[in-house]
C-alpha cells in the first residue's frame, strides 16, 4: 500500500504534498522575487535613464554614471563616509575587544555591567542623536565639562567640520559598543581556557594574554566584525540629518557630513531624479563589493 | 580516600595567603579593572538618563543663566510633564496647519512593528520549514537564491521598492505600502531553516499518521517547536521596526511613525530642546522596557544574528 495510490480527494498524497510545498514557499518567495530581486535589477534599469518628477523617463545610456563619476560632492561625501567608517571601525575593534575581554574576568556584578553597555543598543539612531545634540550644544553639559577641565576651553562639535563626524562616530559607538562587545564574548568563549592558564602560570599579564593569545584566535571574528562594520557605518543617515546647523540642510557643516545615502535621499527625493539617484546607488554597491572581496582576500592571507 | 580528599581541601583553606607584592598587584589591577568598567558603564547610562532628566526639566532651568545642570528630584519646582503634554495634544498632521500627534505616531508605530514582525515570522517559518522539512528537487537553488539578496545592500533596493509600491500598488501613504516591501526577509528563512532541521522527523510523521493536514501539521507540531527562535527572532524584527527611519521617511506623508517625527523636531529643537527629549523618550521608553524583559533572548539573538557571516 504506497503512499502515491492513497487518494485524499482528487489528489493523490504526494501531489498534495507538492501543492502544500509549494503553498508553504510562495509567500516568501513572492516577497523576495519582487522586492529583491526585481528590484535590485530595477536599480540598474533606472540607472539608465533619466526620470524627471517619475513621470518622463529618456534612454540617456552611461550618462548619470559619467554624472556621478564627475561630482564632486559624491567623492566628498565617500570621503566623509571612510573617515566615520575609520573612526567606527578602529574603535569598536580595540574597544569592543577590550570591554569583552574584561567581562569575561571573574567580574561582580557582572549582569549590571552587561545591561549597561548593551541597553543603549535599542535606542534608535534618530533618539541618540537628538541626546547627543543636547549634549555636545554649546553651553551644554560636554563643552562646560571640557571647559572646567582645560582652563575654560571653548569646544564646538556642531559648527567644526573637524569635530562634527568625530561626534557622530562617538554617539554611533555609544549605541554599538554592545554589538562589538556580544560577538567579541562569544568569539571569546570558544577559546580553549587552558590557553590562558599556562599562559598566566608563565607570568602573562591581563594585555599581554589579549595580544598574543586572544587576537591571533580572533581573526574570523575581527574579519567579520570589520567586513560588516564597514557595511553598516555606510547606511549612515538620521544622525548627519540630525546634526544639520539649524535652519539648513543636511550635511553641513562645510559639507563635512554629506554621505552617499543623504546624496541619493536628496537627488532622489528633492530633485526627483531616480535615474541619476539609482546610478549612485549602482555605484555605491559596486565600491561595497569591491571593498568586501578586499577585505576577505586580505582575511584569506593573513590566516596563512 | 573521601577522608584524604576532606582533609586535603581543608588544609588548602585554612593556609593564608601570604601577604606580597604580588597580593597587592593583584589588588591593584581588580581595582583598575572596576573603575575602567564602571566609568563605562556610567558613559553609557548617562545619556539615557540626561534624556530622562531633560524631557521633565523646565525650560527656565534647561539652559542659560538659570541653567540647573542636576536638580534634586523632590524639588517640584524644576519639573514639568508639560513637554510630554505638548507633543500628545497636538493636532493631527492630517489638519491643516497641524503636526505630528505622538499619540498617533505611537499607534503607528506598535501597527508599524506588530503587524510587520507577525507576517515576516509567519511567512519565513513557513518558507524555513519546507525548506528544512520537504524533500523536493531544487530546493538547495531555492535556498541559495533567497540567501545571496543578503548581499544585497539596502539602499540598492529603496528606490525602485519606492517605485513598485507607489506606481505599481498604488500604496504611498498606507500600511500596505510601509509593510510589504519590508517581509522579504531573506536572512529570516535562513534562520528559521535552520532551526527546522532540528525538528524530529518523527513528529512530523506522526501527526500524519494520526489524520493531521499539512496546514495543521505546520501549525500545531514545527511552529510550537520553533518557539525559541520566532522569539528571539521576532525580538530582532521588532526592535528593526521600531526603529526603522529611512523606509517609512519615504513612504509616508501622514501616517507617521515615531522615528519619522523624531526627524521633524528640528524646529522645535532649535528652541527648546523640552519636548526633543521628551519625544525621545516617548520613542525609546518601549524598546527600553522590552529589552529589560527579554535582555537574555536579546543577547542570545543578537549572537545568533552574527552566524550570518
Amino acid at each position: 500500500m504506497s503512499d502515491a495510490q492513497q487518494r485524499k480527494g482528487l489528489l493523490t498524497y504526494k501531489q498534495h504534498e507538492k501543492l502544500a510545498t509549494v503553498f508553504f514557499l510562495l509567500p516568501a518567495l513572492f516577497f523576495i522575487a519582487i522586492f529583491s530581486y526585481i528590484s535590485f535589477l530595477l536599480t540598474f534599469f533606472l540607472s539608465f535613464f533619466k526620470v524627471d518628477w517619475l513621470k518622463t523617463f529618456e534612454f540617456v545610456g552611461f550618462h548619470n554614471y559619467v554624472k556621478v563619476i564627475h561630482y564632486d560632492l559624491f567623492w566628498k561625501s565617500l570621503l566623509n563616509i571612510s573617515w566615520y567608517v575609520v573612526l567606527t571601525v578602529s574603535s569598536g575593534l580595540v574597544l569592543g575587544l577590550f570591554f569583552a575581554a574584561l567581562m569575561e574576568q571573574k567580574v561582580k556584578g557582572l549582569g549590571f555591567f552587561r545591561v549597561a553597555f548593551f541597553l543603549p543598543m535599542v535606542v534608535s539612531a534618530a533618539a541618540t542623536a537628538w541626546i547627543f545634540r543636547l549634549l555636545i550644544s554649546k553651553g551644554q553639559f560636554v563643552p562646560e565639562l571640557v571647559a572646567t577641565l582645560f582652563n575654560g576651553y571653548q569646544i564646538d562639535f556642531l559648527g567644526n567640520p573637524k569635530l562634527v563626524m568625530v561626534a557622530i562616530a562617538a554617539m554611533t559607538m555609544w549605541g554599538g559598543i554592545g554589538y562589538w562587545i556580544l560577538i567579541y564574548t562569544a568569539g571569546l568563549r570558544s577559546i580553549d581556557p587552558q590557553l590562558y592558564e599556562s599562559a598566566m602560570i608563565d607570568g602573562a599579564g591581563f594585555f599581554r594574554r589579549t595580544l598574543y593569545i586572544t587576537v591571533p584566535l580572533l581573526k574570523p571574528v575581527i574579519l567579520f566584525l570589520s567586513i560588516t562594520g564597514i557595511i553598516r557605518a555606510f547606511q549612515l543617515f538620521a544622525m548627519v540629518w540630525l546634526m544639520a546647523p539649524y535652519g539648513e540642510a543636511a550635511g553641513g557643516p562645510d559639507d563635512a557630513t554629506q554621505v552617499p545615502i543623504l546624496l541619493i535621499y536628496n537627488i532622489a527625493f528633492g530633485q526627483m531624479d531616480f535615474g541619476y539617484a539609482s546610478a549612485m546607488a549602482a555605484a555605491l554597491f559596486f565600491i561595497l563589493l569591491i571593498l568586501t572581496v578586499i577585505q576577505g582576500k586580505l582575511g584569506g592571507l593573513t590566516q596563512k | 580516600m573521601n577522608q584524604q580528599r576532606v582533609t586535603g581541601t581543608s588544609a588548602v583553606t585554612i593556609e593564608k595567603k601570604p601577604f606580597t607584592a604580588d597580593t597587592v598587584k593583584y589588588w591593584m589591577g581588580n581595582a583598575v579593572m572596576y573603575a575602567v568598567l564602571i566609568a563605562g558603564a556610567v558613559a553609557m547610562i548617562f545619556p539615557v538618563f540626561w534624556m530622562y532628566l531633560n524631557s521633565l526639566k523646565r525650560q527656565e532651568y534647561a539652559g542659560g543663566a538659570n541653567m540647573v545642570w542636576f536638580p534634586p528630584p523632590w524639588e517640584a519646582k524644576y519639573f514639568t510633564t508639560d513637554h510630554y503634554m505638548e507633543l500628545i495634544s497636538r493636532a493631527s498632521a492630517k489638519s491643516s496647519g497641524g503636526a505630528d500627534n505622538f499619540i498617533e505616531c505611537s499607534v503607528n508605530t506598535v501597527i508599524y512593528s506588530t503587524v510587520g514582525t507577525a507576517l515576516s515570522l509567519l511567512i519565513c517559518a513557513m518558507a524555513g520549514y519546507a525548506l528544512a522539512k520537504k524533500k523536493f528537487r531544487g530546493s538547495n537553488v531555492i535556498l541559495m537564491s533567497i540567501l545571496a539578496t543578503m548581499m544585497i545592500p539596502g539602499i540598492m533596493v529603496l528606490l525602485p521598492d519606492f517605485v513598485i509600491t507607489n506606481f505599481v500598488m498604488r500604496a504611498y501613504d498606507t500600511f500596505a505600502g510601509l509593510i510589504l516591501p519590508t517581509l522579504a526577509n531573506s536572512f529570516g528563512v535562513f534562520l528559521m531553516r535552520q532551526y527546522m532541521l532540528s525538528v524530529p522527523d518523527e513528529l512530523i510523521e506522526a501527526a500524519k499518521v494520526d489524520g493531521a493536514g499539512e496546514a495543521r501539521t505546520f501549525f500545531t507540531i514545527a511552529l510550537p517547536l520553533a518557539t525559541p527562535m520566532l522569539v528571539a527572532f521576532g525580538i530582532l524584527l521588532v526592535l528593526g521596526y521600531w526603529n526603522d527611519i529611512l523606509w517609512p521617511m519615504v513612504m509616508t506623508k501622514d501616517l507617521k511613525v515615531l522615528q519619522v517625527a523624531l526627524l521633524n523636531l528640528t524646529e522645535i529643537g532649535s528652541q527648546r530642546m523640552g519636548p526633543v527629549m521628551a519625544g525621545a523618550a516617548i520613542s525609546a521608553t518601549p524598546v527600553i522596557v522590552l529589552f529589560m524583559l527579554v535582555r537574555k533572548q536579546f543577547v542570545q539573538a543578537m549572537t545568533s544574528g552574527a552566524l550570518k557571516g
